[in-house]
């Protein structure tokens, strides 16, 4: 394992393919399972922390959002319930940071859920809610890449509701 | 909102297999775009949904229902044998927001429909052709396992909101949505109006469908009962109409019910007389009455 910095507020990271990576701790600490390990292990150790579950790019994409949201309030659960009742809120600069292909979004919620990172797991989540707003049955198929596997029973229960809805 | 049911949260980690796409039939309602979506240049490629954990494709069902819940469209009762002028184009079809996650595939369905159908604000007026369409009946001739997959798609303890607009209740049947309260009595159903709706009238009909006095239940059940009517016309009363099958109305039920077409331009008030002291009362009907007439009328098959 790489040797760390000795600089306390420099803390350092391996990711899952072990690229070393050097980020300050106030960054880091967003993310509520690396800022319970410091806080566990109390300088007693010098070694890296490994991140076994996250790759380079995708650690790198996730601590720039760290980085620009780590003057942010600490998330509480009040603040996690709340946010959840405003499903399109997200905001400006996190719009653009969430302009990435589709496998990296795939890769940062998964990554901010193993991190423990609420604040960007949510605008992940709100992301893909928007992304498949408006969107008809087949469309959302081909942006999940589903398939169609309805029974016939099923199929005559949709075709109700859609009777019903086109009836209104 | 109601319990949501959604997906297994105990999955394990993300898989990286990829499905197959095949296009499908595309017959279904496009949904209620009022915002927006974010842009991404990305779009046209696929999101691996379904490899997400459980739990993390739940709080992205609990953003799409909040976004259905609130902005869930104004539905309108249309009247019986008036016909749309056109036939409903893509702009002019009812779009249910996010109705389109719940007709993509039968996982997703099952996962997304029950707390979906929790976000629904259904008009009194046209409930009974809603619960036809969005529940499957209770016996079917449908084989044991299609009926549990059907199941599967709802929630017993759904919530369900019912709009009350006074100018489309003065002739409806609520029937079905007493009998649909009687099915699932973990659901929870809620009346609302505007701010000038009456809130004794939304108090009363909730009383109504709360109502679990075994005489009115049973009566619902065994089909003594035929049928459950409002009548709202401006200047009068507001009426509640028990519909009694022939074979088991009584006899004073048949005097008034005969009062009422020897004498048609009489008012309820003058030909519901023989009703027993206290009978509403018995029927758990007590609070409903002290905003309803009740009447019993005779349902002759």
């Amino acid at each position: 394992m790489a040797e760390a910095s000795s600089d306390k507020n420099m803390i350092d990271l391996t990711t899952s393919d072990n690229a070393p990576i050097k980020v300050e701790r106030k960054v880091v600490e967003r993310s509520i399972l690396i800022k319970n390990l410091l806080e566990d292990l109390a300088g007693e150790t010098t070694e890296a922390i490994p991140i076994p579950n996250v790759n380079e790019a995708v650690m790198k994409k996730v601590l720039e959002w760290c980085d620009h949201h780590k003057d942010d309030p600490p998330a509480t659960q009040d603040d996690d319930s709340d946010s959840r009742k405003k499903s399109t809120d997200i905001d400006e600069w996190d719009q653009k940071f969430m302009q990435v292909d589709q496998e990296m979004l795939f890769e940062i919620i998964l990554a901010a859920n193993y991190l423990d990172i609420k604040a960007l797991l949510d605008v992940g989540c709100k992301t893909v809610a928007n992304m498949i707003k408006g969107k008809s049955p087949d469309e959302i198929r081909k942006t999940f890449n589903i398939q169609n596997d309805f029974t016939p029973e099923e199929e005559e229960q949709i075709r109700r509701e859609n009777e019903w809805a086109e009836d209104r | 909102m109601g319990k949501k049911r959604g997906a297994p949260e105990d999955e394990g980690k993300a898989s990286r297999k990829k499905h197959k796409v095949e296009s499908a039939p595309g017959t279904a309602a496009k949904e209620e775009v009022e915002d927006k979506p974010v842009v991404n240049p990305h779009q046209d490629q696929v999101f691996r949904f379904m490899d997400l954990p459980g739990e993390l494709r739940n709080r992205i069902y609990e953003y799409a229902a909040e976004y259905a819940y609130r902005c869930f469209p104004p539905i309108f009762a249309r009247k019986k044998n008036i016909k749309p002028r056109r036939a409903p184009t893509e702009h002019t079809a009812l779009r249910l927001p996010h109705i389109g996650l719940t007709q993509a595939n039968s996982q997703m369905r099952s996962e997304f429909r029950p707390m979906w159908l929790s976000t629904h604000k259904i008009p009194l007026a046209a409930m009974e052709s809603y619960l036809k369409a969005f529940f499957p009946p209770a016996k079917s001739k449908a084989s044991p396992e299609a009926r549990e997959r059907l199941n599967g798609q709802f929630s017993t303890s759904n919530a369900l909101r019912v709009w009350i607009r006074k100018s489309e209740i003065n002739d409806v049947d609520i029937t079905k949505l007493i009998r649909h309260a009687l099915r699932f009595p973990d659901a929870s159903i809620t009346f609302h109006a505007l701010s000038d709706g009456e809130p004794e009238i939304l108090a009363s009909l909730q009383d109504l469908l709360s109502n679990k006095t075994d005489r009115w239940i049973n009566g619902l059940r065994g089909k003594k009962i035929k049928q459950v009517r409002l009548h709202f016309i401006p200047g009068r009363s507001p009426c509640l109409e028990v519909q009694v099958n022939d074979r088991f109305a009584t006899k004073w039920m048949r005097e008034d019910w005969m009062n009422k077409w020897m004498a048609p331009g009489t008012t309820t008030s003058q030909w519901d007389r023989q009703k027993p002291e206290g009978y509403d009362e018995s029927l758990g009907l007590g609070e409903v009455a002290k905003v309803w007439r009740i009447t019993f009328v005779v349902a002759y098959s």
